[in-house]
């Protein structure tokens, strides 16, 4: 990576969000900045408004108030496919693969909006769509691979166990080279082994190019992996700062033995 | 203008039975979020069950006798045809209505054996009464239309807001995963809700036949006067559907007066797709997120 | 950004791995590519033996089962049913038919036009609910089912009102009449099947796949609704238009009554019980079911919407009850 690009490198900000469902107000005014380069944390108990907050910045829910700005250009009405296609991608709390596509399938969608073949190549077997379809499917298998599911590339999602699919999830999400990254509970479901190897695939994707935010319950993949960490508590932003800071924060650590116990 | 009141009135007498018609396939939409494609050809199994009792085919009862009769054979029958897609209602949406295609053939099949392909008449019982107010002729089966609609929707809300199984209903088509959480019986209401669409088709059916006349088609093809008013009202809500019941037979008197006759079909193809545009969540519309 | 990080051992087993895994396709290819090759020949040979009646019908067969296959396409691809969709057959059979009347030109000429034709109605047909998902689609085609034929019946001096029109040139001249209606659509259903079999590989056949099963997560990765939504009814349309005109070529007629609501129900009660199936095999099934039921039951009379309906219920119930590994490998999921 050179430096110029470093620099060009937008961060995200989000000014005073605020997301209500009739009378549920789920966010509050939120204000968060988020630099290219580091991993954020995004931590809260269950129903704090995290994945809330994530479908909000990738366009699936649309906030009643505030603003979501990538470098200078506002997006907050912003379609989401227009938003994937400045860069944002994500991946699901709820796994979201298409059973009727094999894993690397699912993983190549991830590359769909960089792909440049037309409906030509779609039906006829013309040499630039192979070769574009060919280059595409090695960079699925190359970030299957760095999720340590290069094995399962083959395989359906109907015959995977969660956390193998969890981890197609998020190689479908790192594929497409994204400017931001929303990773949603990445480590749910995932044994020991697989939470070690995703946290090395995290540090790895950090980058002066990326902004990178995770939401996670997982405290010590959070603690290891996140140069800053916000905490979410009923919709407010409870208290910011690096690892050490929110360990050593009373108040998060009373929001967060009431949630402890059920997991 | 003259016109123009009567032909909104004589609209809002035959829209009264579309609205029916609307009603029952948008409580089984609500319910189990199929598409009951069979619900013009039972309703017009039902006025051929009616038919056969009162006219000779299976007896010849008095009016009364025959509907009650009726009522029941068509509670039997939603049953069944419940019960027959049951196994696919939770699988998926999409199945369980291409199934109601299968049962609306199957239905349209044993209503011409049963009852012969032929065109048959049937009067309902009314009094020969008709009276004229400025522009409007009032027959006695207008108000018998407006009243019998009125009655049926009426208690079709008393059902849904005061019954057990209504708020039930309420909560499984606001949200059937919770609902299921709750421990509410999804089944005991996708049930409920074949049978009360079974019966309003039975009574609107009955009240349509008058303005046609009877035959194994005659009934299913107001089918798309149904769902036009369905979709004019959102395809999930109960008050849209009565209103878009009545929009839709004013709509199309009008449009067959004042344009041409012959392009009903066209005329409610054109509405359909208007609508869908204009109002993608229909003109009374509850829209309602989903989740991520 | 994504290079390195992985250890290389992991990338070798990964490799060799996925080396089996395509040398176990290629066999398994191999073995369907012969049967599959035998079977082509039985049908290319077919009406050296077999009589004018068969070869008639199955060339009649081989058009529907295109139909059928655009049915197929829209439930798959879109998650769509359709009841409409004799209209778009339509088109394309009134396409050939009418530039014979007014130009004069044969099938070979009017195909591409007719596939034009079936993709523009589709396109217009889908727009009005391009952002909505569900059912309005199936309620929508409907109506068009039922427009139809009020339309064909007030331009009667186009279409030729009830009687409709006669498709009588040659496409290809010097070969028997019989043989063309009988290799046209054989060709024309290998063609479809090919093309749509290249088409699931694509990007664009994933993302309609993924959108139909997910639509936040395609539309997060930049698959619009409404694109989706516009090209499978486009392309939908297309395809049938153009099973459409290979029909009035093989039936040298068109007429208001081949294209009813029932066309159109049958259609997809032909699709159901190819299982939606985009193959050979699956189409054929779908169209000879299609095709023969009603000569096998033209006595029954009453009984034809029954025995149809019973089919469509029981091949719906029967699938639902099999085992789920079992019911995939049928609907072919892992293609
Ligand atoms: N589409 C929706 N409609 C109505 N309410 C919603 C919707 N989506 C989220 N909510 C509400 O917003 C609140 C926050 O939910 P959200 O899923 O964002 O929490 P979360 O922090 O991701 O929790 P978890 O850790 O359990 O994933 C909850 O009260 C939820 O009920
Ligand atoms: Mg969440």
């Amino acid at each position: 990576m050179n430096l110029a690009l470093a620099q060009d490198a937008p961060p995200l900000r989000v000014e005073d969000l605020s997301l209500s469902f009739g009378g549920n107000q789920v966010l509050h005014d939120i204000s968060l900045h988020f630099r290219p380069g580091e991993i954020t944390g995004l931590i809260g108990p269950n129903g704090a408004g995290k994945t809330s907050f994530f479908n909000c910045l990738t366009g699936l829910y649309s906030p009643q108030k505030g603003h979501i700005l990538l470098g200078d250009a506002r997006l907050e009405h912003t379609a989401p496919t227009e938003r994937a296609a400045l860069g944002f991608s994500r991946s699901f709390q709820h796994v979201a693969l298409c059973p009727e596509l094999s894993v690397i399938e699912n993983v190549m969608v991830g590359l769909d909006r960089q792909s440049k073949a037309g409906w030509i190549d779609a039906f006829l077997p013309l040499t630039r769509g192979r070769a574009e379809r060919q280059n595409n499917r090695a960079l699925a298998l190359e970030a299957l691979t760095r999720l340590g599911i290069a094995q399962q590339a083959y395989e359906s999602p109907t015959q995977l166990p969660p956390g193998m699919l969890r981890l197609a999830e998020i190689a479908r999400a790192i594929v497409g080279e994204p400017r931001v990254l929303l990773l949603d509970e990445p480590a749910a479901g995932l044994n020991s082994v697989e939470t070690h190897d995703l946290s090395v695939a995290l540090k790895s994707l950090r980058s002066p190019q990326l902004v990178l935010v995770v939401v996670e319950h997982d405290m010590d993949l959070i603690m290891d992996v996140c140069d800053t960490i916000h905490v979410l508590n009923v919709g407010r932003v409870l208290a910011s700062g690096d690892p050490s800071h929110i360990q050593a924060n009373p108040e998060v650590v009373r929001v967060y033995l009431g949630d402890d116990d059920d997991e | 203008m003259a016109d123009f009141i009567a032909l909104a009135w004589a609209g809002i007498v035959s829209g009264c039975l579309y609205a029916m018609g609307a009603v029952g396939i948008v409580l089984i939409n609500k319910s189990s979020k199929v598409v009951n494609f069979a619900h013009g050809n039972l309703a017009g199994l039902a006025a051929f069950l009616v038919f056969g009792f009162t006219a000779g085919t299976f007896g010849q009862m008095t009016w009364a006798a025959a509907v009650i009769l009726t009522l029941a054979i068509m509670v039997a029958v939603m049953a069944v045809c419940y019960l027959l897609i049951a196994p696919l209602v939770f699988q998926s949406d999409l199945t369980s209505t291409i199934a109601t295609l299968g049962i609306g053939l199957v239905v349209q099949g044993i209503t011409q054996l049963l009852f012969g392909s032929n065109v048959v008449s049937l009067d309902l019982p009314l009094p020969n009464w008709r009276a004229t107010l400025g522009p409007i002729r009032v027959a006695s089966y207008d108000l018998a239309v407006l009243g019998v609609t009125a009655i049926s929707i009426g208690l079709l809300y008393l059902l849904i807001e005061r019954t057990r199984i209504g708020i039930a209903f309420r909560a499984v088509s606001a949200n059937p995963f919770a609902s299921r959480v709750c421990g509410l019986n999804l089944r005991g209401v996708h049930l409920f809700s074949w049978v009360v669409a079974g019966l309003l088709g039975l009574v609107a059916s009955l009240l349509i036949v008058p303005t046609t006349f009877l035959s194994s088609t005659s009934v299913s093809s107001f089918m798309l006067q149904a769902f036009a008013a369905a979709v004019v009202g959102g395809f999930n809500s109960l008050p849209g559907a009565v209103l878009g019941g009545i929009f839709i037979g004013i709509l199309m008197n009008l449009l067959s007066f004042y344009i041409a006759a012959e392009f009903t079909n066209t005329y409610l193809l054109i509405t359909i797709l208007l609508v869908l545009n204009i109002f993608p969540q229909g003109v009374l519309a509850i829209r309602g997120g989903s989740r991520v | 950004m994504l290079s390195g990080a992985a250890p290389v051992s992991d990338q070798s087993v990964s490799a060799s791995n996925t080396n089996a895994l395509a040398q176990h396709d290629r066999k398994g290819r191999w073995v369907t590519g012969i049967g599959g090759g035998a079977c082509l020949l039985l049908l290319v040979i077919l009406p050296l033996v077999a009589g004018g009646y068969w070869t008639f019908t199955l060339g009649l067969c081989f058009a529907n089962a295109i139909v059928i296959i655009a049915v197929s396409f829209l439930l798959r691809y879109g998650g769509e049913v359709t009841i409409g969709h004799g209209v778009f057959a339509a088109a394309g059979a009134y396409t050939v038919a009418m530039i014979e009347k007014y130009f004069g030109l044969s099938l070979l000429a009017s195909l591409p036009v007719a596939l034009v034709v079936g993709a523009v109605l589709g396109l217009v047909f889908a727009f009005p609910s391009r952002n909505l998902s569900g059912i309005y689609l199936a309620v929508a085609t409907m109506a068009l089912a039922l427009a139809l034929p009020e339309l064909l019946l007030h331009f009667s001096a186009a279409t030729g009102g009830y009687e409709g029109l006669y498709v009588k040139l040659d496409a290809l001249p010097g070969v028997p009449k019989s043989l063309q209606r009988y290799y046209l659509p054989l060709l024309g259903l290998i063609l479809v099947v090919a093309l749509l079999a290249h088409f699931r590989r694509s990007r664009q056949a994933m993302a309609l796949l993924l959108i139909r099963t997910s639509a936040h997560a395609a539309e997060s990765f930049g698959v619009r609704r409404s694109w989706a939504r516009l090209s499978c009814m486009a392309l939908s349309g297309a395809i049938a238009a153009f099973g459409g005109a290979l029909l009035s070529f093989s039936s040298s007629t068109v007429s208001p009554n081949s294209f009813t609501l029932w066309t159109s129900i049958f259609l997809l009660v032909g699709s159901v019980v190819s299982l939606y199936s985009l193959s050979m095999v699956g189409s054929i099934i779908g169209g000879l079911f299609l095709t023969l039921m009603p000569l096998l039951l033209a006595g029954a009379g009453d009984w034809v919407p029954i025995l149809y309906g019973g089919a469509l219920l029981a091949v719906v119930l029967g699938v639902n009850a099999l085992p789920p590994k079992l019911r995939a490998r049928l609907q072919g999921v892992r293609a």
